[in-house]
């Protein structure tokens, strides 16, 4: 049951699937993903290594590398199938319409030319600005990122700012086209916990000013539940569970939802629950749940079918046969 | 309780590269630091990147050159030891590095990367070595399936724990835990902490933990200790620190963690102003006092000393009397 | 009691197999790459078809190359001499064959010299680093500082003897300083890594340290430049014989007979085609799969 109103969404995936090419054969990153964003909303995407949060950003943005492939799927964006478009055509997407913010701001940055030129070419590209005026506009964004000293910065070089300011200058870059949907992939896990205070509540208050819808991408389930109003929690390529932020939280229902948030440290020393077994194999993947190895509930049907997402409260779907049984009636 | 390692007014500075004509820098990694760690319990260290914790961490163990000051080891002091010396104590003081992907030699297979401390000192080789590489493979929860092959085709909880059992290899009775799961998932991260805590309960190792993840920090350690650009701000039993921080350094540090809540949210008061100074040109006074809300005149001039005030609880502030 | 042995020779070899697997694993993927890349399969070819060659070439039906029959000289190539005969009547084809052994065996063992010395000169100096960093760097930047075949010539000619043995020395001589600087630059940036920090930690001493880990992490870098230079070093060699220095007259190698077939290319141009395409083959066969390694070494796309 996906959200068939597209024209409230900015953003709709359906069905997505992203395989990568390899010696030892196909990686099936991502395995019918499916999401939305609507305009004005931060949806955070939340999972572990290797369960495609990162390869379904690139998918968007359609940076997938050689030896991938978006094999199937629809991304709709503002009406407009993304993935049928030319690459000159997604160009002009990227940077105007959707921006995209990467976890390192050093290997972001081109370390041999000044902020100011790094962070005025998109500007120019874009918005067909000569150089001087696309400079004041760049001065404008560092401002705006709360940079003091944005004249003096707008000269420096990469290496001379610390780790909060370059993504700072990222942010800058990211925002400066004014774009539609702003995609962060883990914008701050490397930078220090005051600094990430920082740079996350300027995100949030830029992107309300501006009117931006974020995916914000994080393993920090902390972050998220600071700053989204919605949350995808993703498994292996799956969507396993989403909604809002509040239900997730408080009242998870997909078993690895609920296993992640019982092995945080948190208020109280209990011993930490450690879900028991691995992320699987992203080669040949078993058919079914691929949950279903790990899962303490896990029944004949998990092993042999894929779960499709399903309701269990206004907003919150999961994917899992523990609720197909409520919701359809059979097993 | 005994004390296990000293460190005595610990300094580590390192030379900055400056032109040839201007005056030489340094960076003020580690500052004069004393600090005692007792037998069998962990001792948390936190603090932001370039605070010194890491640099601290090596230097105890003589990877780094301490630039002054002393390390006592079971009452020994370490700086006073031969290079041969050092390396047989080596056997007693192990170190977890943060990024297992970097800490293990990429072309050794994993039974010989276990096995080697043991070769090392001569504990045991043939058949012997085998048998007692397997067994604690299998005390990390690995086993013989990894045996014979190299670390990157593990993922990282899994090159972690063999970390972890070369670490254990030698019976050590201190092992520095160098943000041991920062790089690892949170479902990893928790079967790595619960592993890390059995040993200790099994094996009576005791345990330094450095990392910048308070929570976590929280969970492992007895008591914990804050640093601040190479000083400790604060030392506190960890209910202590949590229930009564008493430095502004950890008042802002406490709240800026996002808690995983939706109910919980960052307050503007809670959001800390300002960046890290460098540990080049270091404010003067208290090192804080640029970013302290409650910063007084005395505070830029001098700098505050670690204070007891009670109940095992130290903090370095002239003001703590008015928090 | 047959039964027994290939019982335990199989169980040897299982023992085996496991204990190396991981070895075996990184084998297999690479010869995967190699063949994945149709030039270094071209290489591969080329380098084969020599080693099979200077490993056969005893047991071939081939004319004595030394026996000398100047009734037969300088006849163009033929059913009975496929690459003619020289000025001394040798058959040409018989003396490119085993020249290959020469030629092969001297590029060997110059380069498995150099580069054991070399290597291990570089791997001290790198990491301890001070005076004897210095020291030696100074002497390889003078042996460097000197245009390589003019010294090995001042080399050869200083020991005296004009033999392949000559040969070996000098170029040994001259090819050790560039692996030194090689495994020199990785051992500075190995130094610093977190694994060997790691292996400080558990009490290894020095010689442990460079020869079980900064050496075998070196191996990479060396393997690629040690398969591009066994080109180099036959045309070293073939060079060096041709200048009178290796070979003595008439000696199957293959930089000897372009010298000695060198005033007769206007008439008998066999005599100086059919070596030198031996040189060109070995030559382009190693370059090809040197540089078809290098590729494949690249971290970066090793998966």
């Amino acid at each position: 049951m996906t959200n068939d109103d597209t024209s409230e969404n900015l953003l709709t995936i359906r069905n997505l699937y992203t395989y990568f090419y390899t010696y030892l054969g196909v990686v099936k990153a991502l395995n019918g993903v499916n999401l939305e964003v609507k305009k004005g909303e931060t949806v955070g995407l939340t999972g572990e290594t290797g369960c495609g949060k990162s390869v379904t950003a690139l998918s968007i943005m359609r940076l997938i590398s050689e030896a991938g492939k978006v094999v199937s799927g629809e991304i709709i964006f503002k009406g407009v199938d993304l993935l049928k478009l030319s690459e000159e055509e997604m160009r002009r997407i990227r940077g105007k319409e959707i921006s995209m913010v990467f976890q390192e701001p050093m290997s972001s940055l081109n370390p041999v030319f000044r902020i100011g030129d790094q962070l005025s070419a998109p500007i120019m590209l874009h918005q067909g600005m000569d150089r001087k005026e696309a400079m004041e506009k760049a001065i404008e964004m560092l401002r705006l990122c709360k940079i003091a000293d944005a004249e003096k910065i707008v000269r420096s070089y990469p290496h001379e700012l610390s780790g909060g300011m370059r993504q700072r200058v990222m942010i800058a870059m990211a925002l400066s086209c004014n774009p539609a949907l702003l995609i962060a992939d883990e914008p701050t896990s490397f930078l220090d916990v005051t600094v990430q205070a920082q740079v996350l509540k300027l995100m949030n208050e830029l992107k309300e000013r501006m009117g931006t819808s974020m995916i914000m991408i994080s393993h920090d389930l902390g972050v998220i539940a600071q700053l989204c109003n919605r949350v995808a929690v993703m498994y292996a390529g799956d969507i396993v569970e989403v909604g809002d932020v509040r239900p997730i939280f408080k009242e998870p229902t997909h078993p690895y939802t609920k296993g992640l948030l019982r092995a945080l440290p948190g208020i109280l020393t209990r011993r930490l629950f450690s879900i028991k077994g691995t992320i699987p194999e992203l080669i040949d993947p078993p058919p079914g749940c691929r949950f279903s190895p790990r899962c303490k509930h896990s029944a004949e049907i998990c092993s042999r079918q894929k779960p499709q997402l399903v309701e269990v409260g206004e907003g919150h779907r999961v994917s899992c046969f523990l609720y197909h049984k409520e919701s359809t009636g059979e097993d | 309780m005994s004390v296990l390692l000293e460190a005595k007014d610990l300094v580590k500075y390192f030379p900055v590269k400056t032109g040839v004509f201007s005056k030489p820098k340094w960076v003020h990694a580690v500052d004069k630091v004393t600090l005692q760690i007792k037998k069998e319990e962990t001792l948390g260290l936190v603090g932001e990147s370039g605070c010194g914790k890491t640099t601290f961490g090596r230097t105890i163990l003589r990877l780094i050159e301490p630039t002054a000051g002393q390390v006592y080891f079971e009452g020994r002091n370490l700086l006073k030891l031969s290079e041969s010396d050092m390396r047989g104590t080596r056997r007693d003081m192990q170190i977890v590095f943060q990024d297992p992907f970097s800490s293990l030699d990429p072309r050794v297979t994993v039974k010989n990367l276990v096995g080697e401390p043991l070769t090392i000192h001569g504990l045991a080789k043939g058949d012997e070595l085998k048998r007692r590489v397997l067994s604690l493979l299998e005390r990390v929860g690995l086993s013989s399936f990894h045996m014979y092959r190299y670390p990157h085709e593990f993922s990282g909880g899994q090159r972690q724990r063999i970390v972890i059992a070369r670490a254990i290899s030698l019976n050590p009775k201190f092992i520095v835990l160098d943000e041991p799961t920062s790089s690892l998932d949170v479902s990893v991260q928790a079967k790595i902490l619960n592993l890390l805590k059995d040993l200790q309960r099994d094996m009576g190792i005791t345990y330094l933990f450095i990392s910048h993840h308070l929570s976590v920090v929280k969970y492992m350690s007895d008591r914990i200790a804050v640093m601040y650009l190479g000083k400790i701000v604060e030392l506190a039993t960890t209910e202590d620190l949590f229930r009564k921080p008493l430095h502004p350094y950890t008042q802002a540090l406490l709240p800026a963690i996002p808690v995983p809540d939706p109910d919980v949210k960052w307050r503007e008061e809670d959001i800390l102003k300002g960046e890290v100074p460098s540990p080049i040109d270091l404010p003067s006074g208290c090192r804080f006092h640029m970013r302290c809300a409650y910063a007084k005149p005395k505070c830029e001039e001098k700098e505050p000393e670690l204070v007891d005030v009670g109940g095992e609880h130290t903090v370095a502030c002239h003001f703590w009397e008015s928090f | 009691m047959k039964m027994e042995i290939t019982k335990t020779i199989r169980a040897n070899l299982r023992g085996w197999k496991k204990e190396h697997e991981g070895q075996l694993r990184e084998l297999h993927f690479t010869a995967y790459l190699i063949r994945r890349n149709p030039l270094s399969m071209l290489g591969m070819v080329f380098i084969g078809a020599l080693l099979l060659t200077a490993i056969f070439a005893p047991y071939l039906p081939l004319h004595d190359p030394f026996k000398m029959d100047l009734p037969a000289q300088y006849q163009p190539p033929s059913w009975d001499h496929p690459f003619g005969t020289d000025e001394m009547g040798m058959d040409i084809f018989s003396k490119v064959i085993w020249g290959t052994r020469i030629d092969l065996l001297v590029a060997f063992i110059t380069l498995g010299t150099a580069t054991a010395v070399g290597s291990c000169l570089g791997a001290i100096s790198g990491y301890l680093g001070g005076k004897i960093d210095e020291v030696i760097m100074r002497v390889a930047d003078i042996f460097l500082s000197i245009p390589g075949l003019i010294f090995a010539l001042l080399i050869s000619a200083a020991i005296g003897t004009r033999s392949i043995e000559t040969v070996m020395i000098s170029l040994s001589i001259v090819w050790w300083p560039s692996y030194a600087r090689l495994v020199r630059g990785q051992t500075l940036s190995l130094r610093e890594t977190l694994f060997i920090e790691a292996e400080r930690a558990v009490g290894a001493n020095r010689r442990r340290i460079l020869f079980s880990h900064v050496l075998p992490n070196c191996l990479t870098p060396i393997i690629v430049s040690v398969t591009m230079d066994v080109g180099r070093a036959i045309l070293a060699t073939a060079s060096l014989s041709f200048l009178g220095v290796g070979a003595g007259p008439g000696a199957a190698e293959w930089g000897r007979m372009i010298a000695d077939g060198r005033n007769w290319i206007q008439y008998y141009p066999w005599m100086v085609i059919f070596p030198g395409l031996a040189i060109f083959i070995s030559v382009l066969g190693f370059s090809l799969l040197g540089d078809a390694l290098r590729d494949i070494f690249d971290p970066r796309l090793r998966r």
